[in-house]
């Protein structure tokens, strides 16, 4: 039944239908056929890229507290139907964090990782291999050949600059690939009105993601208008301009729907979240001071990837002569101009929308060169400035490519081999093996979601940021730090501190009861003593006085056996209270042996809780466990077990004060 | 033998420990630690749950997410076949008639229909006299009772004896399908023009479409009408653009999706399709609409073509209560097509559809029109959910596109016909948008007011001859050659076909 039915025409003018044709492959073959040279050179790419930001990728780089944010965020949308896990309060416009949501709504991602920041690295590999894909098309856009536009997508995917920041949970990933969509759009030659309102559209799309992506819009709009047909230019550009106001003007009824544009008192409004991030970011100081926050930030760019920095910066210099890469040679010396502006403030993600742009630029300032030197050798007449022009360039890249193999290679096995996320974790089950589940923890926001996720009531488990910036969490906290019992510190914290007295007070006011990891990725558990520094002090004097007291009466105990090193740790007041308690009790039953005390890890410095020890006055083994369970809950040891050296007894981490007299 | 070196021991029995100490925490009394009011995530709590809402309020918000989805549908729909000429550059060129139009190969009979339009029927007869086209005849039909015009006719085939030809029409009551059908009975061209009484034609424009049947083996060409008085008044003004977008863009769309409504004039349809069709309904007050929907739903092929310099010009009606009567007339006339049911016969489901959706426009733009306001007042005055209440704001954003295109459509009119766009006429634009809204809801209503009163007749529709301003633009700097120069600016009677009931 292949035939088609001629309807009857009341005409006989019209032409004749061609004759049938061998019928046509499938819609699907034919694309893979037309296809098949672009596919070879990119899924390799993608394939290697996905790889590199996948493998490990829980490893390095350390979470930070901005990636806990989104991620908590995310997890809020789809676990606690709320936009954020705190108080909205327009720091960002919520679309970011939207998609991330959706991602690992569709994925189920958070089921998949321990780590809920880890779901959200997860959808930034989706992200990033999403702008990876518009990456290359762009390129063919723009005329770059196959091999040019490999190089692009390349750089994007495997600088060891790019792999950090893309492997980090930040909205600019999340609004990359709907900026690379809206550039893509806007170069379209056929159905230039759909084009233009769908790229108008999609750049909506990246300022609600990330605000910063504003800084683009002038160089989309010279794209949009320089390749606008002029026929249609009225048309297209006013509809795709009404279209992106009100991508714009959503966000704004957003805020004014839920009553929330103008500031007043008891809730946030978007007009005081915009004049927080334009008019009270401090400024990040200057290149020149060493010890400026922009300094920092730069540096950590830098020594993440010189070669791309360099290259990328020389590429937009010499695209800016190139009129396919103009616009975009131009948006990167601009990007890093307002970056350079007096009283900046660079936020660190920043170099994330430069990306893309710079590996464009590499890519196409090569391929025009390339294209010159054939042009060249093929006989075609150039002029003496290409001519050097291209043979200079050519020899640069070859240079970059000879620095940039070594330098690779270094930073990529540490992104693929180094752990530094270990302290986190190892924090994180700490806290949830240790820490009663009824206090209330001060911690880093990257740990939010799996603390609540181990049992903490979700209003227990305080982003420290919001003790002191969100009424609702003030209001549940009227004495400030002192209401809550734990602060887990990390980097972020400790940088953080400056801004927050109540966090501040609390560092001041606590003590390390385990710690993890060191340099910036330390990671440690305080407890905070809420009457205070000194009044901590004195207690924490006294008890290591009962200690030693109580030590050196256990080691001169003749029923005591044990290493000079182990007498010397009891004479020290190094054993935990309760430890000192039971053992002194074992010894009235008869002798005892104990090992060389090891501190468990994170507790290095800290008393000794565990304890393997021998007794034959208790009986076998097992009786001397039986003996253990039972000496009452204020002394019970958490685990008893059985080993060829003897028993281990390990007491519960935070120790009661006032034990011993 | 043994002996205590232990204190401690004496102190604590083992299975039954007493504290050391009784741990006391430091009572300063500045604080009292605070634990209340921690809700743990429930694990009840956990995904998406349906809001808790009484049945009303899921009635009338699934009421307010589902009207407003719709008008969103109608709102982009529209807006995108108003932009459909200027998709792409292809498409818009592809609107226009050729530049380098082939040699003449069809001959034309051009009817022109008047009723009590003396002061321009005669002019209106001398300028097509003037088509630079070499085979093409002229025949103006007037009433048995109208004595002014027949006589202005009759002058008019005296000076072209050759091209012109009067036809009286003694039928009662008359209207415009009637005295075209009387005229196509002698009618001699391969291909049948209709035109009104007032309008301005371009000299150059048979050529043209005579070009256009040869290119695409039409069955139907459908030239560009276009009224240009936009500065008369704010409604006049939106007229104006009303048929700048149906003419310049929209009825391409039409054309290209296969079915489509034909304009009451500047249509040209081969004789052998007119003979088949029998002529026009004359029972239908969309007369011209009708005839489209049966050549459409018959299979014939219908093209659009657009050039500024060869639109017809035509002015808006010249008082409100005028343009009221003859939208009203117009919906009618939709409403009888749709009716008559004969776009059924429309091969595809897609083109049905489509007839089905235009013929109900000016109803659901009525709809539109008046739920629009009504949305508002909603917002502004109930409290509903956040997420409700951004989707009720989604009309708002195609409509908001749907003024900026308007803007520029405003611009881009006055920059094509060399009319210079005061701030005045944007302003007018602006607010005439919502009360230009309830004029066409009035316009509805009235209709199906009318239409359920069985009152099928002709309204009378007046003409000012405001388009033949003295304002027309000059040789220098405009894009359109003027036409209209030197014709009276005073108001004027126009064609009119006028039913007993609304004498």
């Amino acid at each position: 039944m292949t035939t088609t039915q001629e309807r009857p025409s009341v005409r006989t003018l019209r032409p004749e239908t061609p004759p049938v044709e061998v019928r046509p492959p499938s819609r699907a073959g034919g694309w893979l056929r037309r296809h098949a040279a672009s596919l070879l050179v990119l899924l390799p790419i993608l394939a290697i890229g996905g790889v590199v930001q996948r493998l490990n990728m829980a490893g390095s780089p350390q979470r930070i507290d901005d990636e806990g944010t989104y991620t908590a965020q995310a997890w809020a949308i789809g676990h606690l139907g709320e936009l954020t896990h705190y108080t909205y309060w327009y720091d960002h416009p919520p679309l970011g964090w939207i998609q991330i949501a959706g991602y690992t709504g569709l994925t189920n991602a958070f089921a998949r990782y321990d780590q809920a920041v880890m779901a959200g690295r997860e959808a930034m590999l989706f992200f990033t291999l999403v702008s990876a894909i518009l990456i290359w098309l762009l390129s063919r856009r723009l005329k770059l050949s196959r091999a040019a536009a490999g190089v692009a997508t390349a750089v994007f995917a495997l600088s060891p600059l790019a792999v950090q920041f893309h492997r980090t949970v930040y909205l600019d990933n999340v609004a990359v690939p709907w900026l690379l969509l809206a550039f893509l759009l806007a170069l379209s030659r056929k159905n230039q009105l759909a084009g233009f309102i769908g790229s108008a559209f999609a750049f909506g799309v990246a300022v609600l993601t990330k605000e910063t992506f504003l800084l683009a819009l002038p160089f989309l709009a010279w794209v949009m208008i320089r390749n606008s047909d002029r026929s249609t230019r009225r048309y297209t550009l006013a509809t795709s301009g009404a279209v992106l106001a009100l991508v714009g003007l959503a966000y704004v009824v957003f805020a004014a729907v839920r009553g929330e544009l103008i500031p007043g008192p008891g809730h946030t409004s978007l007009i005081s979240g915009l004049s927080f991030q334009l008019g009270t970011r401090d400024s990040s100081g200057s290149i020149l001071d060493t010890g400026s926050l922009f300094f920092k930030v730069v540096n950590q760019w830098w020594i993440l990837d010189q070669v791309f920095i360099v290259m990328g910066l020389l590429s937009a210099i010499v695209g800016l002569f190139l009129r396919r890469t103009r616009p975009f040679a131009v948006l990167v010396l601009f990007a890093v101009a307002v970056m350079f502006r007096p009283n900046s403030y660079v936020p660190v993600p920043y170099v994330i929308m430069l990306l893309p742009f710079g590996a464009l630029l590499v890519a196409a300032v090569g391929d025009t060169a390339v294209k010159a030197y054939r042009a060249r050798r093929a006989g075609t007449v150039t002029t003496s400035l290409t001519r050097i022009g291209a043979t200079a360039w050519l020899v640069a890249s070859a240079v970059a490519i000879a620095a940039l193999v070594p330098l690779w290679t270094v930073q990529l096995r540490g992104f693929l081999l180094s752990d530094l996320d270990q302290p986190m974790v190892s924090a994180e089950q700490w806290v949830d093996d240790n820490v009663p589940h009824d206090s209330r923890l001060l911690v880093d926001d990257s740990m939010w979601v799996d603390l609540v996720k181990d049992g903490f009531a979700q209003d227990n488990v305080i982003w420290f940021y919001k003790i002191d910036t969100d009424g609702a969490v003030e209001a549940q906290s009227p004495n400030g730090w002192r209401d809550s019992d734990y602060l887990v510190t990390t980097n972020s914290v400790r940088t953080s501190a400056a801004n927050s007295p109540d966090v501040q007070d609390a560092l001041k006011n606590s003590t390390v009861v385990a710690s993890f990891g060191e340099g910036t990725e330390q990671v440690d558990v305080r407890q905070i003593h809420p009457q205070g520094e000194a009044a901590a002090k004195q207690t924490a004097e006294t008890e290591n006085a009962a200690q030693i007291a109580a030590g050196t009466e256990i080691a001169a105990n003749p029923n005591f056996t044990g290493s000079d090193a182990v007498k010397k740790q009891l004479e020290a007041g190094q054993l935990d209270s309760r430890a000192l308690v039971v053992l002194s009790e074992l010894l009235a039953t008869g002798p005892v042996d104990m090992k060389t005390l090891v501190p468990l890890p994170g507790e290095e410095g800290l008393d000794f809780r565990s304890l393997v020890i021998t007794s034959s006055g208790a009986g076998t083994p097992a009786e001397l466990k039986t003996w253990l369970t039972s000496v009452g809950s204020k002394y019970a040891p958490s685990t008893v077990t059985q080993t060829s050296g003897g028993t281990t007894v390990v007491f519960p981490a935070i120790e009661p004060s006032g034990l011993l007299g | 033998m043994s002996f205590d070196p232990t204190r401690l021991t004496t102190l604590a029995a083992a299975g039954d420990p007493a504290p050391l100490l009784t741990p006391q925490a430091p009572q300063d009394g500045s604080f009292v630690p605070n634990r209340g009011a921690s809700t743990g995530v429930d694990p009840s709590a956990v995904g998406f749950h349906l809001p808790a809402w009484t049945p009303l309020e899921w009635v009338g918000y699934s009421a307010m997410v589902i009207v407003a989805l719709l008008l969103t549908a109608v709102a982009v729909s529209t807006l995108w076949w108003m932009l459909h000429a200027w998709r792409s550059k292809d498409n818009l060129s592809g609107t226009a008639f050729s530049e380098n139009p082939l040699k003449a190969e069809h001959t034309f009979t051009l009817l022109v229909p008047g009723r009590h339009e003396e002061e321009v029927m005669g002019q209106t007869l001398d300028r097509l006299a003037q088509q630079d086209h070499q085979g093409f005849e002229i025949i103006a039909i007037v009433g048995h009772d109208d004595p002014g015009t027949e006589r202005v006719a009759r002058e008019a085939a005296a000076r072209h004896p050759e091209l012109i030809r009067v036809i009286v029409d003694d039928s009662v009551p008359k209207n415009k399908p009637k005295a075209l059908n009387l005229a196509l009975q002698t009618a001699k061209g391969e291909i049948v023009g209709v035109f009104d009484a007032e309008d301005e034609v371009h000299p150059r424009l048979l050529s043209l479409v005579d070009s256009k049947f040869t290119e695409t083996g039409a069955d139907v060409v459908q030239g560009g009408v276009q009224l240009m008085n936009f500065q008369s008044s704010w409604w006049s003004l939106r007229n104006v653009l009303e048929y700048y977008f149906w003419f310049r863009s929209r009825l391409h769309f039409h054309a290209k999706s296969k079915f489509i409504p034909l304009g009451g004039n500047t249509v040209f349809v081969t004789k052998k399709w007119l003979d088949w069709s029998e002529g026009w309904d004359a029972g239908c007050l969309a007369e011209d609409c009708e005839l489209g929907v049966r050549l459409s739903s018959a299979g014939a092929n219908v093209v659009v073509a657009y050039t500024p310099e060869v639109v017809t010009r035509e002015e808006t009606p010249g008082s409100f209560t005028s343009l009221l009567k003859q939208r009203t007339r117009w919906n009618q006339g939709f409403m009888q097509v749709l009716g008559k049911g004969e776009w059924k016969k429309l091969p595809t489901f897609r083109q049905r559809f489509y007839a089905r959706y235009l013929l109900t426009m000016p109803f659901i733009q009525a709809v539109t029109g008046l739920l629009i306001p009504v949305s508002i007042i909603l917002m502004l005055t109930v409290k509903v959910p956040t997420g409700v209440a951004l989707i009720s704001f989604i009309p708002l954003a195609p409509t908001l596109v749907l003024l900026a295109v308007e803007i520029t459509g405003l611009a881009e009119f006055g920059r094509t016909y060399g009319i210079k766009v005061r701030a005045l006429d944007y302003f007018r634009l602006i607010w005439g948008l919502i009360p230009y809204q309830v004029f066409l809801a009035l316009g509805a209503v009235r209709a199906v007011y009318r239409q359920l009163r069985g009152q099928n007749g002709w309204e009378k529709t007046e003409h000012t001859g405001a388009h033949r301003d003295a304002d027309v633009p000059t040789e220098t700097g405009a894009t359109v050659t003027p036409i209209g120069a030197g014709r009276t600016a005073e108001p004027q009677p126009a064609y009119a076909m006028v039913s007993g009931d609304e004498r």
